[in-house]
Parts: C-alpha cells; structure tokens; sequence
C-alpha cells in the first residue's frame, strides 16, 4: 500500500513538472562541514560535503510544486561506535545486566555516517479560497519554542544547532483558514495502516497581538528496550499547545504537550521563553525546559536513556534545562552569538560561541566551539570538546 | 501688465496661504503624500558596510491602506531568496517567514529595532507608520535643504512609534514629501535619511533614493525604486500570514 502511494506520489510529481517545466526555478546550495571533536583521548576529524538541490514552480494559478534533492558525501572518520559516547560505567554495568562481556556487545553498536542521497522536500500544494491542501515530503514546523517543540512529534531538534533545516515528513496537510488571522490545520502521515499512521490536528489564531494554537496528535509509536532487550508498539496521544507574543516589552512564548500513553508512563514537557533586544542590537534569549521523560540524578540515567539521547530523536537525559544565548552584530557582516545549554539537574552544559560571517552576497561562513562542562557520567561532562566550521554557497 | 499684476497677486495670495497652514494641516498633508491608496513595487538595496564591502539585495513591495499593509519578498541575492515580511497595523504588528523552515514568526516589539538583513534599516524603519499617529511633534523654524524650501519638525514617538527618542524631519515644502530625516538616541545622532530623485508618477510625488547612512558605525544603505504603480487593486489576502508561506 505504501509502495502504491509512492509510485502515485512520483507519478504526480512527474506529470506536474513535465507540465511545468518552462516555469521550473532551480536553486540551492552547496555545504561543506568540517566537525573536529574530542573522542578517546583523541581529536578526531569529520567533514561532508552537502549539495541542496531546490526545484519549485506553479503548475498554473492555483498549484505549486517544491521539492529539493540532497547529496551528502561523508570525509574522514565515518566509523564509530555508539559505546565509545557512553560513560564507561554505564556500559559495563549494562553488560553485567545482560551477563555478556562489553567487547561482545560492541560489535551491535558500530555505526557508519555513509554517503546518502535523498529527496528531502517533494510536495505539490492546491490553493484555493477556502482550503489549501498539500500532498508529499514536507517540512511541518510546529510549535513556537527554539530549543525544544515538546508539541512537535514530527521533527527532532538538535540542540547545538536548533534553527538548522529539518528533514522533511511524508504527509498530507490540510488547511483551511478562518477569521482573519485563524488556520485549522489536519496533517496525515501514511503509514501501512490508517490505524498505525500518525494524526495531526492544530487550530491556530492571532489574537490581541499574541500567535496562540493548540493541537492534538495521535502516532503510534515503537521503541526499544535494550536492557530487557523488548519491543514496544504503543499509541500515544499528545495534548498541547503554545504561544508568542509580548509582555512588558519582552518577547515572550510558551509550549507544551501532555502525552497520554496507551503502555508506558504519561508525560508531560513544557518550556516558556523570553528574549530582548536592546539599542545597540544586543539581542538575548533565555529558555526554560521541563523534561517530564528525564530523570533528576546523572545516576538514574541508564543505558536506554544515553541511546535515545544519541539517536535521532535526542530526548534529553535530565528534567529541567536552560537553554540561553545572546547574539552581537559586530559589524553589517559579522554577528557572534554565545550560548549556553544547562541540564540544572545534573549541573552539565556545554557553552557554545557562535561566529556569523558574510563572506559575499550568497557566501556565509559559520565558525562554532563546543566547550562542555560536568563531571562524569552528566549528559554534556562525557561529550568531547569540539565545535565545526561550516561554509555555505547559495546559488 | 495687468496680467502680470494679476499672477502676482495669486502668488502672494497662495504662498500667504502656504505659510498660513497650521502645523497640524502640514503633517496631514505630508501623511497624506506619502501615505498612497496603495503601491506595487521593486526596489533595489544596496548595503555599503562600514569597511566598504559592498551587498545587493532585491525585493518586491507592496503595500495597501495608506500603507497600513505592507509585504516585502526578497527576490535576490538566492541566500534571502523567498523570504518574506509582512507588515500589518501599521508595522505594530510585523512577521518575518523563511521558506527553508517554512516558519512564520511574529516579531515583539524590541525585535522592529533589529537591522533587516543586515541594512540600516530597522525593521520599524520599514514599516509606514503615521506621523500624526505615532509621534508627537513641533514646528521648527523652516530651513533649506540641497536648495529646497523645508519644514522642519521634532517629532518625539508616542508608545506606538518607534523606539528612537526624537527625530528632526524635514519635508519640501511644494511636495509635502520628506527630504531628510536625522534619528536621535539620548540626543545623540544615530542615523541620518536622505530621501531623493523626486519624482511624479501616477499623481503622486515619490522618492525613488532613500539613503541611510548610519553615523556611529559609518556603514551606509540605499534603496532605489526600479518601478513603482500606485493605485492598483491588490486583494486583501495578500497580506495575511497564511499567504506568507505560499510559494
């Protein structure tokens, strides 16, 4: 069923842009990263090479196809093993649990950063009067925290690079916008089930100058227990929502999601935020983020915990964080941002200068240290010092 | 020469007239001039930084509601290209979306004093705004600039003007239609707003230059207008959020 739907999905999309193709816009940008970081007592070296392809253009008044294609090629070391970023401790003390030795488990946790290329964005989108509708892979921000959306279950942020682009979602979107500013917005990701896909409803409104919304999400959702070494297939239903706007002169926004869990234990994670720009364009920002999933002792978080935080979702490992930052444009060209992450629980963080750099008009240049700090076995004390220099040509 | 007599007597009596109009009468007719029904236009921004590094930028602006509406979209360099700022209530309220996020969001106040893409303009700079409305203000004594008859007026923002503590603006006197404007913090000059190669299109008197030149750092930002119609039907829904992400 789901093969079908792609198959259909790419027959659209190829009947659209033969339609089209004197309109086509091409664009994108190439991006290369080169990732120093401390691991093992050693400082080691990754570096990928990325090309963004962006193709869009309208398919008459009414009809928009986007899409964009990515090519990521990977350099230095692109062999690793999960183990080797978690504490030593909690490694062992999970190979004592399982009764097997660490180096015959390690084997299990290798990993390689391999070449990819994929369709990253590729959607058409039907305008009208009353309702927009859009079918295929594509971005679905929700929420209006920096650092952390607990109403988004589509996306997982990473916190060192927050505003970076998203992977697109395969989904249907609906939209049908109300009142003035109101949008009632229904999101279908297809999965090999009506019963199993994920279902997304969100009303949003701008009212008395603040952006205000709630949502509701149910996805089924699978995890693994490693310890147990068991599979978990449940349904979870987040209640939620958020808002932005101004109080006493201060940016402010909060977010927030109760998760209602068909097996494990229900969750809540919230945050609220504020920031503040002053005359000489000084900007601050601070965020406060409650983990409901997170434990408050670093000796609580066990072997699950340092996975999930290493996977692609990157749930947190504590309860309570902050997450500040503030940002100087020091010439028209140059900003440099420092921020700081802080898991108040276990009192690790990591501070990091960010360096912002125009080189041309399609040309910028990001430079960015990772100084960690914490004791042992705290969620940033065992990361390694590091920090990446990104260039980036738009074309 | 009773001709003569006659257009003299005119003059005298119009140009009695123009000095007789009360302060007030001034500041409507310069709203007025520079506040059209509405606009559709490109403009090109050039940013001259303070080291003499050069970046272009160009957009589409339109505007309606005697500019209570606006919407900007970058159309180049391609690093900006598609985003877009919608600016509504007169600039109280002002969005900002970029389309590699597909992320629209709502600037507070204290964000309208950021520069926009690195220009010299602030966001409140951009946006139309309202003498009458948004500033109190005083007549000073008229002055001429680059040879140009002008009003001169201190204009102090209420809450809802910008965040400057005072501006001197001075406006042509014929045109009703500003020529420069200085932007005071703590009585300290900040920037300075050259308005320039007047021009008359569809009826309305129009700068097509603005220059911005910002005198603590020295770097400095121009936006030429390459076209500009005014009066012309553009529909309500261009300037709404959900139109910001359609593309």
């Amino acid at each position: 069923m789901k093969r079908q739907l792609i198959l259909i999905f790419l027959i659209i999309i190829a009947f659209t842009i033969n339609t089209i193709s004197q309109e086509l816009e091409i664009s994108g940008y190439y991006e290369n990263q080169l990732f120093p970081q401390e691991l093992n007592d050693k400082v080691i070296f990754q570096d990928y090479n990325k090309l963004r392809i962006d193709l869009s253009a309208e398919a008459g008044e009414n009809v928009t196809f986007n899409s964009d294609y990515i090519y990521r090629l990977y350099h230095g070391a692109v062999d690793f093993n999960l183990l080797d970023f978690i504490p030593e401790s909690v490694v062992i003390q999970y190979a004592k649990q399982r009764q097997i030795s660490v180096d015959s488990i390690r084997p299990a946790f290798d990993f390689k950063l391999a070449d990819e290329n994929f369709l990253d964005n590729a959607y058409v989108t039907i305008y009208s009067e009353h309702v927009n509708i859009r079918i295929g892979k594509q971005q679905l921000p929700w929420g209006s925290g920096y650092a952390w959306n607990p109403t988004d279950i589509f996306n997982a942020k990473n916190l060192l690079d927050p505003a970076y682009e998203k992977v697109g979602v395969n989904a249907f979107k609906l939209e049908i916008p109300f009142g003035k500013e109101g949008m009632l917005t229904g999101v279908v990701c297809i999965d090999d089930e009506w019963e199993t896909s994920t279902k997304a409803v969100k009303v949003k409104n701008h009212l008395r100058g603040y952006d205000l919304s709630v949502s509701s999400v149910e996805k089924t959702q699978t995890s693994f227990d490693y310890i147990n070494f068991l599979s978990l297939s449940e349904k979870r239903r987040l209640w939620g929502g958020d808002f932005s706007g101004e109080m006493l002169g201060l940016g402010v926004w909060a977010e927030g999601a109760y998760n209602i869990m068909e097996i494990s234990e229900d969750f809540g994670q919230y945050l609220v935020g504020t920031d503040y720009t002053f005359e000489n364009g000084l900007y601050f920002m601070g965020e406060y983020y409650r983990n409901g999933l997170g434990k408050s002792e670093k000796d609580e978080y066990d072997f699950n915990d340092w996975l999930r935080l290493l996977s692609s979702k990157g749930e947190n490992l504590g309860q309570d964080y902050i997450y500040a930052g503030e940002m100087y444009p020091v010439t028209e060209l140059l900003s440099w941002s420092n921020y700081l992450i802080l898991n108040i629980n276990d009192k690790s963080g990591m501070l990091f200068p960010w360096f912002d750099y125009s080189l041309n008009d399609n040309t910028e240049i990001i430079l960015v240290g990772y100084i960690p700090f914490g004791e042992n076995r705290t969620e940033f004390g065992e990361f390694g010092r590091g920090g990446f220099v990104r260039v980036r040509v738009y074309f | 020469m009773l001709m003569q007599i006659s257009m003299m007597i005119i003059i005298a009596i119009v140009s009695v007239q123009a000095q007789q109009l009360t302060p007030e009468q001034i500041i409507k007719k310069i709203d007025d001039t520079e506040r059209v029904s509405s606009s559709e236009g490109i403009v090109k921004q050039t940013i001259t930084t303070s080291g003499g590094k050069k970046r272009t930028l160009e957009m589409q602006s339109y505007t309606k509601d005697q500019s209570d509406k606006q919407l900007i979209i970058y159309t180049n360099p391609k690093r900006v290209k598609g985003d877009k700022i919608l600016m509504l209530n007169d600039g109280d309220d002002i969005w900002f979306y970029t389309p590699r996020t597909d992320r629209v969001r709502h600037l507070a106040s204290h964000a309208k004093k950021q520069k926009v893409q690195g220009s010299d303009f602030s966001y409140e700079d951009m946006s139309g705004g309202n003498i009458e409305e948004d500033y109190t203000y005083t007549k000073l004594k008229d002055e001429k600039i680059n040879g140009i008859e002008c009003y001169k007026f201190e204009l102090i923002p209420t809450e809802s003007g910008p965040h400057y503590s005072k501006m001197i603006l001075w406006a042509d006197k014929d045109k009703f239609l500003t020529l420069r404007i200085d932007y005071y913090e703590e009585e300290e000059l900040l920037k300075r707003l050259i308005c320039s190669d007047t021009k008359k299109i569809d009826d309305h008197w129009y700068a097509m230059k603005l220059t911005m030149t910002n005198l603590q750092e020295g770097g400095e930002t121009v936006m030429e207008t390459v076209e500009v119609k005014f009066d012309i039907h553009l529909d309500d829904n261009i300037f709404t959020t959900k139109n910001l992400k359609r593309r």
